[in-house]
């Protein structure tokens, strides 16, 4: 027969995850924020100067504002979303905390996942920054990438996250 | 002789391979380059073939560079019962892999492999998304790796499906098949078919514009025809939908023709179709959700539609792994099947109802759609076609009501119920142990009415319920999550 359990539940001992301490990354992770968004808007800048430049001037200085404009309120809102985005361990899980227009908490149980990574990219490197990356099967968010972190507290949160799977396995 | 418990370079031989690699996708980005210095009369290298030498002796000098660095900096090791791979030059990663998670490890030999005696090892996680890492190792490394892997991993959980005897059969009647291919909504097909049309259409402009130019006129009279009189589109449409339906009863009887399922405690195995007789098979451990929908005609005939929706990983693909059972309302067989006897009687935990919230979300687009609709008619004078708009942002509020009242989320003891759906009741079986991910997320609008959205993934589907009371969100996000955790603790 299949069974079924019946576990007690403690939701009394158990820290909610909106009453979480959300740890913070590393301050300089604003400036990559920061580099990582004007190197896009940059992009699309020169793309609207490439496409409408030969055809339509006005219209590429009114896409070249828009842009602009998306740029400074992109800006604004770093701070923010900086100041909101964190991660946070628990005994079975772990949380990230992110977005400002829609704020998000997603959660994934160490006992389901599959790898976990320690990352840096050209631009983290020059602040000397990683990122972990926890792998799971989903279908869809199958992949939580905690970035921003100093090289000691990436391989603390791998270590303890590795120690986490081999405890829920065992 | 190594034991692979310290970083671990792959076999010598492997360079060849790689730099094969990067050879083949250096040349195939700098063939526009050949082909544009054949003609380049301008160049400094007069020859044409000393041009082409050139370029691709620095493709192979690039090739070299790369392949090395990306030999030299790819590195793995076992320890701890983890696979542990180190690679990337500008984008390094060290990827840890628990043994227990290793989903499959498949071999590769293509020519160069088999010239260079070396096997390309191909390592699939569960994790869909994530890159297959490859290994190129020798036999030797080949079959060290693979008892090092052995040694580590630790043994499996087996779950304990329901006790069934082996070899039991169960048909599924072919006039049950039909009855419910008739009770579809066939208005999808008709969209399929419209957008279909459209392609065939668009493929006219390669026909000689004077062909062209006589089908326009003639469309452009016959439109102007019917605009006078909207109601001769009717038989249009009726004649298409016919049509429609002719399609999904043929294609229904080609694919589920004379089904017929022999189950045992751990495997359904399905056979079916008219022509060619398919089968298709079910591991109780990998199927991870029943979605069971009922519209209005299959409540009324006693019918249903199901699908048992598999762990989907690289190896398998979304729908191919998926049957869709139509016919007599079977759901409580298989639900029995999977959750266990007992499953209908499971009192609940929690239900959660969703708010307005849904019907905002499932209006908006039609209704955004329906005002550009009316727009684009009023400006070309067609006044009396706006009823197809107004029509169609009506059955959009229906939907809207209908979609705000099947969608609620129950949490029962060992599994939970996501309930949809439009015009149809659609509810989805999923087990606690099959979730891997649980999200919640506001909106703009949270602050005001205090609603959230909880996003359920599993291996194989993924599940969102919108506009649910902000304390009841919470509470159930806490519960799946202790709830998985409790079934993964006692190896449920």
């Amino acid at each position: 027969m299949d069974t079924i359990t019946n576990c007690q539940l403690d939701l009394e001992t158990t820290t909610p995850v909106d009453e979480l301490r959300f740890e913070r990354l590393d301050e300089k992770f604003q400036s990559i924020h920061i580099i990582s968004t004007v190197l896009l808007y940059l992009m699309f800048g020169a793309l609207a100067l490439f496409l409408l430049m030969i055809d339509d001037s006005l219209w590429c200085i009114i896409t070249e504002c828009v842009i602009l404009s998306a740029l400074i309120l992109n800006l604004t809102i770093l701070r923010k979303a900086y100041l909101f985005r964190g991660y946070a361990l628990r005994e079975h899980d772990i949380s990230l905390r992110r977005g400002v227009i829609f704020p998000t908490v997603t959660t994934i149980p160490y006992s389901r996942m599959q790898q976990v990574s320690i990352g840096q990219n050209p631009i983290s490197k020059i602040f000397n920054l990683y990122s972990v990356t926890v792998v799971n099967g989903a279908q869809t968010q199958s992949s939580l990438i905690i970035q921003g972190l100093t090289k000691e507290t990436a391989n603390q949160i791998k270590n303890l996250v590795t120690e986490k799977i081999r405890c829920e396995h065992d | 002789m190594t034991d692979f418990s310290a970083p671990h370079r792959m076999s010598p031989s492997a360079f060849v391979i790689i730099f094969i690699k990067s050879l083949k996708s250096i040349i195939g980005t700098s063939i526009i380059l050949i082909f544009a210095n054949i003609y380049d009369a301008d160049s400094i290298i007069g020859n044409v073939w000393l041009r082409i030498l050139a370029i691709l002796a620095i493709s192979a000098a690039l090739a070299l560079v790369v392949s090395f660095a990306q030999y030299y900096h790819k590195k793995f090791y076992i320890k701890d019962g983890y696979l542990i791979f180190t690679h990337g030059i500008i984008q390094r990663e060290t990827a840890s892999i628990p043994l227990d998670r290793i989903h499959s490890l498949r071999t590769k030999q293509g020519v160069w492999y088999r010239l260079l005696d070396l096997k390309g090892i191909v390592i699939d996680t569960l994790a869909l998304r994530e890159e297959e890492i490859e290994l190129i190792l020798d036999e030797g490394d080949w079959q060290r790796l693979l008892q090092r892997i052995r040694q580590e991993e630790q043994p499996k959980a087996t779950t304990e499906p329901p006790v069934y005897r082996t070899d039991s059969v169960r048909r599924f009647a072919n006039k049950n098949l039909l009855l419910d291919a008739l009770c579809q909504n066939h208005l999808k097909g008709m969209a399929i078919l419209g957008g279909f049309l459209s392609i065939i259409f668009g493929h006219l402009n390669d026909i000689p514009y004077n062909t062209f130019d006589i089908i326009d006129n003639y469309a452009e009279s016959y439109f102007d025809e019917i605009a006078a009189d909207p109601l001769r589109i009717v038989p249009v449409l009726a004649t298409v939908y016919v049509i429609v339906l002719f399609l999904w009863i043929g294609r229904a009887l080609l694919r589920y023709y004379d089904m017929s399922l022999t189950y045992d405690r751990k495997l359904l195995t399905f056979t079916h179709g008219l022509l060619s007789r398919a089968s298709s098979r079910f591991a109780f451990d990998k199927v991870c959700t029943i979605w069971v929908k009922r519209n209005f005609l299959e409540k009324r005939f006693g019918l249903c539609t199901l699908i048992l929706r598999q762990a989907l990983n690289v190896t398998a693909k979304k729908e191919e792994d998926n049957l869709k059972l139509y016919g007599a309302d079977s759901s409580s067989f298989f639900l029995t099947w999977w959750l266990g006897e007992d499953y209908g009687t499971a009192p609940d935990i929690i239900t959660s109802k969703s708010g307005k919230g849904v019907f905002v979300h499932s209006l908006l687009p039609d209704l955004l759609l329906s005002v550009a609709a009316t727009a684009v008619l009023c400006y070309f004078n067609l006044y009396v076609w706006t009823y197809v708009p107004a029509i169609y942002l009506l059955i959009s509020v229906v939907k809207g009501i209908m979609t705000m009242r099947h969608s609620k989320i129950t949490l029962k003891d060992s599994y939970i119920v996501v309930y949809g759906g439009r015009f149809a009741e659609i509810e989805n079986y999923i087990k606690y142990r099959n979730i891997e991910v649980v999200e919640i997320r506001s909106t703009p609008f949270t602050r005001w009415f205090h609603r959230v959205t909880l996003s359920i993934s599993t291996a194989g589907s993924n599940f969102s319920v919108r506009s649910l009371k902000i304390a009841e969100a919470k509470l159930i996000y806490e519960l799946l999550l202790l709830k998985t955790e409790s079934t993964s603790a006692n190896k449920f």
